[in-house]
């Protein structure tokens, strides 16, 4: 049913460190679940790959979240943004346009 | 900041004057080594790139009818984005044109504010912002407008500091209740757990009025972020309102609470800033946005073109 989302901590296919897949609406009803997720994942030492591929929609918010979490992450660690749709890429691009350590994959599992 | 920013209106009455009045300022610039822009309607662009030559490829040139369409997009998208590239600290200078003849009467308080707000936008920075004014075209209410948005004033006669001066005013002023929806317009009212339903409202109701899927998402992103403002700013609950008008899909929000700063959705976020992003965003993807807030309320209209 649309609006129901769905966080599932584990690895990314064909990447090692940290996995997070999201499923389906982010808005503002999701935000204290995918601030939670990442937050029990903040300490592990770890590149950091979340899969948008199953996304249907994601908010400003939401993807507030996600760049704060990018920004707190440890030195020379990163956060990699799998297979966001072209609108989402977009809105990351026009808000956060110098955001320090964030790549953004654009196929789930094609490496890195 | 302790710089200064220059906002002039140029009255021009044909393309004599037009390249008189913007031509030394944009070689001067040039000659200066600061960075110039220029964002007018294509046709003034033509003009003007033909009239500077060679120098115009050092000249950052933008179609204002592209990148301005929406005149809430101008300082954030057009004017802010190209002064804040830059690392030096010197002056830049913009040519910017937000009204034309053809502006509409529904894009016309917009872009009132806009040249009001820019006063404020820019204080204390090292940036002059021309702006051209078609007097021989535009209705002498219009340039009245100008001398009440602009502390200086240059025509032909020359240059002058416009005792009209009132930019908070005149943001005061274009505050106006919108005119009122259709009567048979769908409506939907939405608390928090009805941002999912807004969404689907609005991106059907936009496919059905012929809009693409891609500017029917844009919309539907638009209103998410609008009504995600009500729920969290306006009260906890608002009305959304769509209808198709010649030319558009309008959409509406409409909810209790009370935008204060004007400059919200104007200024770009830092990476670190909180809230703010919601409104850019939706200046961002709309043609047109138009806002009414009051005490009694607030109404936010978002405007995309069909076809």
């Amino acid at each position: 049913m649309p609006g129901d989302q769905v966080l599932v901590a584990a690895a990314v296919p064909g990447n090692t460190g940290i996995g997070l897949t999201l499923v389906g609406d982010f808005d503002l009803t999701s935000r204290p679940c995918l601030e939670a997720a990442l937050e029990n994942l903040r300490d592990a030492d770890a590149d950091l790959h979340v899969d948008l591929s199953g996304v249907t929609f994601v908010d400003v918010g939401s993807l507030a979240v996600l760049t704060a979490a990018c920004r707190t992450l440890p030195d020379g660690r990163r956060m990699f943004l799998h297979s966001p749709s072209p609108q989402v890429r977009r809105a990351i691009d026009f808000l956060w346009p110098s955001l320090g350590g964030l790549e953004i994959v654009m196929a789930v599992g094609g490496g890195t | 900041m302790t710089g200064r920013c220059d906002h002039p209106a140029l009255f021009y009455r044909g393309w004599a004057d037009y390249l008189a009045g913007t031509v030394p300022f944009i070689r001067d610039g040039l000659a200066a080594d600061q960075r110039v822009a220029v964002a007018v309607p294509g046709p003034n662009l033509a003009v003007l790139r033909s009239a500077l030559g060679g120098d115009a490829g050092r000249v950052h040139m933008l179609d204002m009818n592209e990148v301005g369409r929406n005149p809430g997009r101008i300082i954030p998208g057009v004017l802010r984005a190209f002064a804040d590239e830059g690392t030096d600290t010197g002056r830049v200078r913009i040519v910017g044109e937000p009204i034309w003849p053809g502006r509409t009467d529904v894009e016309y308080p917009a872009c009132v504010q806009h040249e009001a707000l820019i006063n404020r936008a820019f204080e204390g920075r090292d940036v002059t912002i021309l702006c051209p004014y078609h007097a021989a075209e535009l209705a002498p209410e219009v340039l009245a407008d100008a001398e009440a948005t602009h502390p200086v004033l240059v025509d032909r006669e020359g240059v002058r500091v416009s005792d009209a001066f009132a930019p908070e005013e005149m943001v005061d002023r274009y505050n106006r209740p919108l005119p009122p929806p259709p009567g048979d317009c769908a409506t939907l009212r939405f608390d928090v757990d009805g941002l999912a339903a807004v969404r689907r409202f609005v991106s059907g109701h936009a496919v059905a009025a012929g809009l693409s899927e891609w500017r029917a998402g844009d919309l539907a992103m638009a209103v998410n972020e609008l009504a995600t403002n009500s729920v969290v700013h306006g009260g906890g609950a608002g009305t959304v309102r769509t209808w198709a008008e010649t030319g558009h899909v309008v959409c509406e929000t409409a909810d209790p609470g009370w935008i204060t700063d004007p400059l919200v959705g104007r200024q770009p976020v830092p990476p670190d800033g909180v809230g703010g992003r919601g409104l850019l965003l939706v200046n961002e993807l709309a043609d047109l946005v138009r806002m009414h807030s009051a005490a009694t309320g607030t109404t936010v209209r978002v405007y995309v073109r069909r076809g």
